[in-house]
C-alpha cells in the first residue's frame, strides 16, 4: 500500500548519502512567522550531517560521526559537542541510517494533506527536544519536515533538489575551525568509537 | 581598523551625551540577533529576539539544529524563564535565572543599554570612540564592551556587531534588525 511510511522506505532504500536544498521557516506559538533561513545540505551514513545556512546569514552545522559543530563566522564562534548529545538527535539523520527510525521513534501515518502523505515520528527519549516531527513525502521522497518544540513553536523545512548517492568530498563532513575562532564546548573526540565507514 | 581615540575629550563626550539623551527616551525597541555566549569552555549559539518596554523585557532564544527555544520575560520585579523546565522558573533578577537554569553568564541589565552603545546607569564607564565619534569599545563594570560595526544608516547610529567580554564570559551579538514601536 501506499503509504508515508512505505515513501520513507522507498527514499531511503541504499540511499549512502544525500544532499539537496532547503528553506526552513520558524513559527512562533501565537503562528507569527519568525526567522526564515535557506541554505544547503548533506548526509551520509551512518551519522554525517552537514547543514550550510547562507541566507540571511551565515551558519554552518556539521557532524563528523563523533561530533557536532555549530560554527557562527559572524560571532566568531564554535560551538562542538559530542554526537551523543541532542545536538545529533534531529529527525533528518535517519534517512540514511533507516534503522534508527524504529530505535528512536515511533511512527504513525498521518494521513494526506498539502498534496503529501505525512509520517509522524515522536521521540522514544525520556526528555525529547520536541513533541513531535512530521514527514510529508510524495511519490519521490521526502519533501517537507515539520518540527513541533516544547514551546509550541512549529519550524517548517522544504527540501528540493535531492541528490542521491552523489560521491561527497571527503572534507564535506569533517570541520576545521579557523584561525582565530573561539572553540566553544568540548572539542575531544569522545572514548566510545563510533564506527563512521561501515 | 580605524585610528581610536583613546583619551575622551569633550566634544566626543558632549557626541556621546546627546546620543544618550535620544536613545534613552526610546524605551520601546526590538531587536533580532544571532548570539552566542560563552564562559570559556562551554556556552552555546541561537537566534535572539529581544523586545523592550520601559522597563519590560522579552528575550526569546532560538537555538539551531535542536529547534530548542526558551524565553525569558519580566518586568524590573519578576523574571520568568519558560521552555527550560516542564514548569515556567520564576525568580526576580532574569541574569541570575539564566546563569542557574541555562548556565549563561549575561548581564541582562547592563546589557540593555550597552546593545545600544549607552553606559549603563551604574558604574563609572570608559569609552573610547572610532572616528565616527561612536562608541568603539566600552568599559563598565569590569565587561569590555567592543562595537565592531555600526549601522550607520539609522539615527542616531546603533550597533550592529557587539563584542562583550569580562573573562571568561563572554557574550557576542551580531544584529540583523532594530526596530522602535511608537
Amino acid at each position: 500500500a501506499d503509504t508515508a511510511r512505505s515513501r520513507m522506505e522507498t527514499f531511503s532504500k541504499d540511499l549512502k548519502s544525500v544532499s539537496g536544498s532547503f528553506t526552513q521557516q520558524v513559527f512562533d506559538n501565537a503562528n507569527h512567522a519568525r526567522d526564515r533561513t535557506s541554505g544547503t545540505l548533506s548526509l551520509q551514513a551512518p551519522r554525517q550531517f552537514r547543514w550550510d545556512t547562507n541566507a540571511p546569514y551565515k551558519q554552518l552545522i556539521v557532524a563528523d560521526g563523533e561530533r557536532v559543530w555549530i560554527y557562527d563566522p559572524d560571532l566568531e564562534q564554535v560551538t562542538v559537542r559530542n554526537l551523543g548529545t541532542e545536538e545529533a538527535h534531529s529527525p533528518l539523520t535517519i534517512l540514511t541510517d533507516l534503522d534508527q527510525l524504529d530505535r528512536q521513534y515511533t511512527t504513525s501515518e498521518q494521513g494526506e494533506h498539502d498534496g503529501y502523505l505525512w509520517l509522524r515520528l515522536k521521540s522514544k527519549d525520556k526528555e525529547p527536544e520536541f513533541e513531535y516531527a512530521d514527514l510529508g513525502l510524495d511519490e519521490r521522497g521526502l519533501k517537507r519536515m515539520v518540527f513541533l518544540d516544547k514551546l509550541g513553536n512549529r519550524t517548517e523545512i522544504v527540501f528540493s533538489d535531492w541528490q542521491r548517492n552523489k560521491k561527497l568530498s571527503a572534507d564535506s563532513f569533517k570541520f576545521v575551525p579557523p584561525k582565530g575562532t573561539d572553540v566553544i564546548g568540548n572539542a575531544e573526540p569522545t572514548s566510545e568509537v563510533f564506527p563512521v565507514k561501515n | 581598523c580605524a585610528p581610536v581615540r583613546l583619551r575622551e575629550d569633550s566634544n566626543l563626550a558632549q557626541a556621546q551625551s546627546a546620543r544618550e539623551a535620544a536613545l534613552g527616551a526610546q524605551s520601546n525597541w526590538t531587536l533580532k540577533a544571532r548570539i552566542a555566549v560563552s564562559n570559556g569552555d562551554d556556552g552555546g549559539s541561537g537566534e535572539l529576539e529581544w523586545q523592550q518596554h520601559g522597563d519590560r523585557y522579552d528575550f526569546t532564544v532560538h537555538a539551531p539544529v535542536t529547534g530548542k527555544t526558551w524565553h525569558l520575560h519580566g518586568d524590573a520585579h519578576e523574571a520568568i524563564l519558560e521552555g527550560v523546565e516542564a514548569m515556567p522558573l520564576v525568580g526576580t533578577d532574569p541574569a541570575e535565572l539564566l546563569r542557574d537554569k541555562v548556565g549563561w553568564i549575561v548581564p541582562l541589565h547592563e546589557l540593555t543599554a550597552w546593545v545600544r552603545a549607552l553606559r549603563a546607569p551604574q558604574g563609572k564607564a570608559q569609552i573610547s570612540y572610532n572616528d565616527h565619534s561612536l562608541p568603539a569599545v566600552l568599559q563598565q563594570s569590569g565587561w569590555t564592551v567592543e562595537y565592531k560595526e555600526y549601522f550607520d544608516t539609522l539615527n542616531p547610529p546603533l550597533p550592529r556587531k557587539v563584542f562583550a567580554a569580562k573573562p571568561p564570559y563572554r557574550v557576542r551579538m551580531v544584529i540583523e534588525r532594530w526596530s522602535f514601536d511608537p
